[in-house]
């Protein structure tokens, strides 16, 4: 099968060919890793036992230059060619500003929570305050599951916290399903924060004070 | 059991060195504290990117850069950091927290644990479970304007001397 595909080709790359295809059955018959026979003049039968990775048994001919490289054509396989150089290895563990920078470089966008004094990202909330609302938010949202459970929310939901039951009058208590939670109300927590802003818009020339300030 | 008692311990030696009294005109010495974390579950190839960060900063700085870093050997080295600067103030005799910054910082290989893994065609690689051990040494004072050299903002005398090197470096292939 070999020798018909050398017949198709150009009289230099044939020889290549051959060369490679005579070193290929030298290597197979004295290697171990196979079992081969040879029958004809160009067939070669093989049965692999174990692949063994050597450097390939070259045959030099008379007359005939030989090139190094040929000793990697096919038999040594996923192997470096070539040493890596020290500018390649410097390059893969600390990188370059203009190519990939593997260093860690100190972050300009760390900016100090007004409130509360920790770092936080500049573009991100303060995660210590942001810690804090999140958990008083799940405190409100079990009492409000106890109470409302699976039943379908009708009224407002308006939520009273220990000693602010006496604000508000019978009216109040109609128009809204309240919830009352038994802690103080957080300092941070104030009441306008869940004022509807669209409700009960009087616009007036005159100036409109705060109400309901915590 | 004999394996928690191998690790280096030799860097804590330095805290205990006695010097000798200093003379009226000598500049004051300033306090330092060595420590160190051994047998970090971490890379020692990796750990040097976190370590080499933070040299040369201000505690205060180095401890919330490490905050912001997405690597777990900042954790480690940050929770290094407040041992030292807590030890530094308790037995080092530092009259400020804040008035530390980081001198020396490396990382070292520790422990290797090797373990067998297959490859494609009943061949056997294996895989290195590295330990780390790292170091740090804490100096009283403030830090120094530049650590590293590479820092330095090159000032324009030295700019342009560099930029006439290159030019005169020029050379016209294959001439005589």
């Amino acid at each position: 099968m070999v020798y018909f595909f050398c017949c198709q080709l150009r009289q230099s790359r044939r020889h290549e060919l051959k060369r490679l295809y005579e070193s290929f059955q030298q290597f197979v018959l004295s290697s171990s890793a196979f079992e081969a026979h040879t029958y004809g003049k160009n067939s070669l039968s093989i049965t692999v036992k174990y692949m063994m990775i050597q450097p390939s048994q070259e045959l030099v001919h008379k007359n005939e230059s030989f090139n190094i490289n040929s000793i990697f054509d096919g038999f040594l396989w996923g192997v470096p060619t070539c040493r890596r150089s020290a500018e390649k290895r410097m390059m893969r563990k600390y990188g370059s500003p203009q190519w990939h920078n593997k260093l860690i470089l100190p972050r300009k966008d760390i900016k100090v929570c007004g409130t509360c004094g920790y770092y936080h990202e500049e573009k991100c909330l303060c995660p210590n305050c942001y810690s804090k609302v999140k958990a008083e938010t799940t405190i409100l949202q079990e009492q409000m599951i106890k109470e409302l459970g699976i039943n379908p929310v009708e009224k407002e939901v308006a939520i009273v916290y220990q000693g602010e039951k006496n604000q508000f009058n019978d009216e109040f208590f109609k128009d809204n399903k309240v919830i009352e939670v038994e802690k103080p109300r957080p300092k941070w927590f104030s009441k306008n924060l869940l004022q509807k802003s669209n409700a009960n818009v009087i616009i007036e020339t005159s100036t409109i004070k705060p109400h309901d300030l915590g | 059991m004999a394996q928690q008692q191998k690790g280096p311990k030799k860097w804590p030696i330095y805290n205990k060195k006695m010097f000798p009294p200093q003379l009226p005109g000598e500049e004051r010495r300033p306090a330092y504290v060595c420590h160190m974390r051994t047998n970090i579950k971490y890379s020692p190839f990796k750990m040097w990117y976190v370590a080499s960060m933070i040299r040369g900063m201000s505690i205060d700085e180095a401890l919330k850069q490490l905050s912001f870093v997405n690597k777990l050997g900042a954790v480690h080295v940050k929770e290094a950091l407040l041992e030292a600067q807590k030890l530094a103030v308790e037995k080092h005799n530092v009259e400020f927290k804040s008035n530390l910054w980081v001198a020396e910082s490396f990382a070292t290989k520790g422990l290797v644990y090797k373990g067998v893994r297959r490859h494609a065609k009943g061949r056997v690689g294996v895989i290195h479970y590295f330990h780390t051990h790292y170091f740090v040494r804490l100096e009283e004072g403030t830090p120094p304007q530049h650590f590293y050299f590479e820092t330095v903002p090159k000032t324009t005398k030295t700019l342009l001397s560099e930029w006439v090197d290159e030019m005169r470096q020029r050379r016209i292939p294959l001439s005589l």
